[in-house]
């Protein structure tokens, strides 16, 4: 039995995930001064948010995480470095078959309607996920799970279907269904646009297309650690906008992916640039179900073609790092094909015959200019690619229906990023989108999935990428670095998962 | 009334081509709203769902009856992607683009009336080359252009005015009116030259009739006459003009919400039409058509009022 009693599991080792300068900074700007009360954060937010009913909502993007965290809370807390610490499970334990996980609830927590929270709203909260008949986004995510009871008031049990450690990260999720909101609105039908949890945060207004405001929960569990009276959400889609808006200070707290706000943030001084890299990365497939990516030697000498680093400096004018796998903790060494136009070359001379490919790219600016990197380099090694500019949804379609030879794709962040791999690479998975199936692969899939322990499926997660790295049947890279942008008076700020700030932990300092 | 029933007539052939027309047209779109509501993520089981669960697999000609049968009765459908219902989307956000463009209007009247009637006085006059060049320098700027240097001077610059955002007039008139000033004037820059210049036009024209030489030589003084005797008459074509640009407001301030965040109908359209929500993009459309209409009809009724000619020779056919 794995007690969990005893303080959190640290399940992460090797190096800190985090940049260690911007923690260093952000602890030294939490601790320098006490936390000041009262005031109100304004977050620019990029899209609008879907709805907080998990299954009417879907799963949550940055948008959604960093508004229902102020609302509804995990069962498990996770530290930026990986720990995961007691939140509204205050233990958790695994049996030694590891099919069953127990875990221990808070006392005295209470929803925003003043109703008591219990082990039956964790149960039905997940039981209502885990129903085929409801069609849930998160299902798929957590589909080891058999159910959930209620043992007792505060102790709830989770049945799997097979030993499985991502049970840990998924309770700790933010975006997978990971949190706990009122069954009783729920059940009304109100959730989704009236949300009710236990958070610090209450749920005031929601002006569509406008801005989502929460005020303070007095009533809250851990009142201490909250300091802000109002949080305004304001949506503001146009990346320029909203960089604007905060260089104006109409805003408080911002975040970008867009390499010019990044650096003239930077350059000029007037707010804070926070940075931290996360899981997930960007991701290239080579469909290897037709000619001529059926083969392997094709495969890897259009690999060692391409280059990250360029595609890094070019693209994303720096603000990314490279990455030879997405998870979010290190790995020895996963065999990642480095750039060399020669050894292109020396294998696509091997292959005899020419090398001709076509990659369907989104219509964007940065679609395109991917597509052209590629193209450019491509050529350099002797290769040609021609491009195929498709809406968003087009390319999500032709991947799916296997009309593509190479396409732009995305590992998304997570805390474990384990069920994405599975789905790649198991040959009965429908998410096997490269179409490449091997017994070997299917094998290490399996292993990686069913794991006892988390150190071992880490293991297996860095096995399973080496694999996938000499197959050449996808190309991971670069890794997701997050930026926030904010006020200089806005302090407490910490690490973070998943892209996602916690702002409902920040305070306005009033110098 | 025949002429009100014509009119009325008209209204229900407009919507009703427009409403089709627009239907066919989103789903001839490249694209699959389906994929984008399941995200990279799903399988191809899940799209399938949600195809099904919207409705997707069925007839788009079934589809477009059943969406018309649920306007009659006022039902507008649901936002595809926030569940959000498409009427309680356009209600909110309504008050905010006829805010936009009533206090655009009312900029771009401020400075064409002045400025139209005082060139209309002295015709050819260095006041009229100037306000002549600058009003061509004007509308020559397109307003997302003009948005963005007026976002630069007094917002991030001067810091004078809010670069983004809204506050309802339930929080004050100046904090509401402040998020007004930049957008509006984008538009009331380019605006009010079309209308000056149309006003100067026909101003010139009515202050050379007899009954105007007549006021003169009583001696009633330049400023009544130019208000109450030619202001009238010679705004036809300005009331003409004000009613297309009122209409072509609504419909065009999609460039000017997005760059200045105000949570209107332009911008709820622009979000709908990049995520495929196809009952939202019907019911903007829908809204903005029937706008258009309502307010060319009004602008009908104000010829009549104003020329009591107008009037009496539609009710005689």
């Amino acid at each position: 039995m794995l007690n969990k009693d005893h303080a959190s599991i640290r399940l992460r080792r090797g190096a800190a995930l985090v940049l260690a300068a911007s923690l260093a900074a952000v602890a030294g700007n939490a601790q320098a001064a006490d936390p000041v009360k009262g005031g109100t954060l304004t977050v620019g937010l990029e899209t609008d948010v879907r709805g907080f009913d998990t299954v009417k909502g879907g799963v949550y993007g940055i948008s959604g995480r960093t508004v229902a965290g102020a609302l509804e809370e995990p069962l498990i807390m996770v530290t930026p470095d990986r720990k995961y610490e007691p939140h509204l499970a205050t233990s958790w334990s695994n049996s030694d078959d590891g099919l069953t996980w127990t875990l221990k609830l808070r006392t005295g927590v209470k929803y925003h309607d003043g109703s008591d929270f219990e082990s039956s709203d964790v149960a039905a909260h997940f039981n209502r996920i885990l129903d085929p008949k409801n069609k849930s986004r998160s299902r798929g995510f957590m589909s080891a799970i058999k159910g959930a009871e209620a043992v007792d008031g505060n102790t709830v049990r989770f049945t799997l279907k097979h030993p499985w450690q991502a049970f840990l990260p998924t309770m700790a999720g933010r975006d997978m269904g990971g949190l706990m909101e009122s069954q009783e609105q729920t059940a009304s039908g109100k959730q989704n646009r009236s949300p009710i949890g236990t958070g610090p945060y209450i749920f005031q207004e929601w002006r569509g297309g406008d801005r989502i405001i929460v005020t303070k929960n007095p009533n809250y569990w851990d009142k201490d650690k909250i300091h802000l009276d109002k949080i305004i959400y304001r949506i503001l889609p146009d990346t320029q906008t909203r960089f604007a808006s905060l260089i104006a200070g109409d805003i408080d707290l911002i975040w970008t992916d867009r390499a010019n706000s990044i650096h003239q943030a930077e350059k000029e001084g007037k707010v804070t640039v926070y940075k931290q890299d996360g899981g997930g990365s960007g991701l290239v497939l080579f469909n290897a179900s037709a000619p001529p990516l059926d083969s392997k030697v094709v495969r890897n000498a259009v690999r060692h073609a391409l280059s990250q680093e360029i595609v890094n400096k070019v693209l994303w004018k720096g603000t990314r790092y490279k990455a030879e796998h997405p998870m979010p903790f290190k790995c020895k060494d996963v065999s990642y094909p480095n750039f060399s136009t020669a050894k292109a070359k020396e294998l696509a001379a091997q292959y005899g015959k020419p090398i001709k490919l076509q990659m369907i790219h989104t219509t964007t600016p940065r679609g395109k200019e991917l597509g052209e990197i590629f193209q450019q380099l491509m050529k350099k090694a002797g290769m040609q690619l021609d491009l195929i500019p498709v809406d968003q949804s087009i390319l999500v379609k032709r991947v799916f229906t296997n009309k593509y030879q190479i396409s732009g794709w995305r590992v998304a962040d997570a805390l474990d990023v384990g069920p994405q791999l599975f789905g790649l690479s198991h040959s009965k998975s429908p998410y096997n989108i490269t179409r490449l199936k091997t017994p070997e692969l299917d094998k290490l899939s399996l292993a990686m999935r069913m794991a006892k322990t988390m150190e071992s499926r880490e293991q297996l997660q860095c096995d399973l990428v080496s694999m996938i790295n000499q197959n050449g049947n996808m190309a991971f890279g670069p890794g997701n670095r997050y930026h926030i942008l904010l006020q200089k008076n806005i302090k407490g700020m910490r690490g973070f998962t998943g892209g996602t700030a916690y702002v409902w932990y920040l305070w306005k300092d009033k110098g | 009334m025949r002429y009100l029933t014509a009119r009325f007539g008209h209204l229900l052939v407009v919507l009703f081509a427009v409403t089709f027309l627009t239907f066919m047209l989103v789903n001839v779109l490249p694209g699959d709203v389906a994929y984008d509501m399941a995200g990279l993520d799903a399988s191809e089981e899940e799209v399938e769902a949600i195809r099904e669960e919207i409705g997707l697999n069925r007839p788009a000609l079934l589809r477009y009856v059943e969406w018309l049968g649920g306007i009659l009765t006022g039902d507008w459908g649901k936002s595809f992607i926030t569940s959000e219902p498409v009427w309680d989307a356009i209600k909110t956000r309504f008050p905010v683009s006829l805010e936009l463009v009533i206090v655009a209007q009312i900029m771009a009247l401020l400075l064409a009336l002045p400025l139209g009637i005082i060139s209309a006085l002295r015709v050819n006059s260095r006041f009229d080359r100037v306000v002549a060049v600058g009003g061509f320098f004007c509308l020559s700027v397109p307003n997302f252009m003009m948005a963005i240097i007026l976002i630069y001077v007094f917002g991030l610059w001067l810091n004078w005015l809010p670069v983004t955002g809204y506050e309802p007039l339930s929080e004050g008139l100046w904090a509401n009116l402040r998020n007004f000033i930049l957008p509006s004037a984008s538009f009331a820059l380019a605006e009010w030259t079309i209308l000056a210049r149309v006003l100067r036009s026909d101003m010139i024209g009515v202050l050379q009739e007899d009954y105007i030489s007549m006021a003169r030589a009583k001696g009633m003084p330049v400023r009544r006459i130019l208000w109450v005797h030619a202001l009238r008459p010679s705004s036809f074509s300005l009331i003409t003009i004000f009613g297309l640009q009122v209409g072509a407001l609504i419909g065009g301030s999609i460039i000017i919400e997005s760059i200045f965040a105000l949570p209107g109908v332009g911008r709820l359209l622009i979000q709908a039409i990049f995520l495929r929500d196809f009952m939202v993009i019907q019911g903007c459309v829908t809204f903005i058509a029937m706008a258009y209409v309502v307010i060319n009809f009004s602008i009908d009724i104000c010829y009549a009022l104003l020329d009591p000619r107008i009037r009496v020779a539609r009710s005689h056919g």
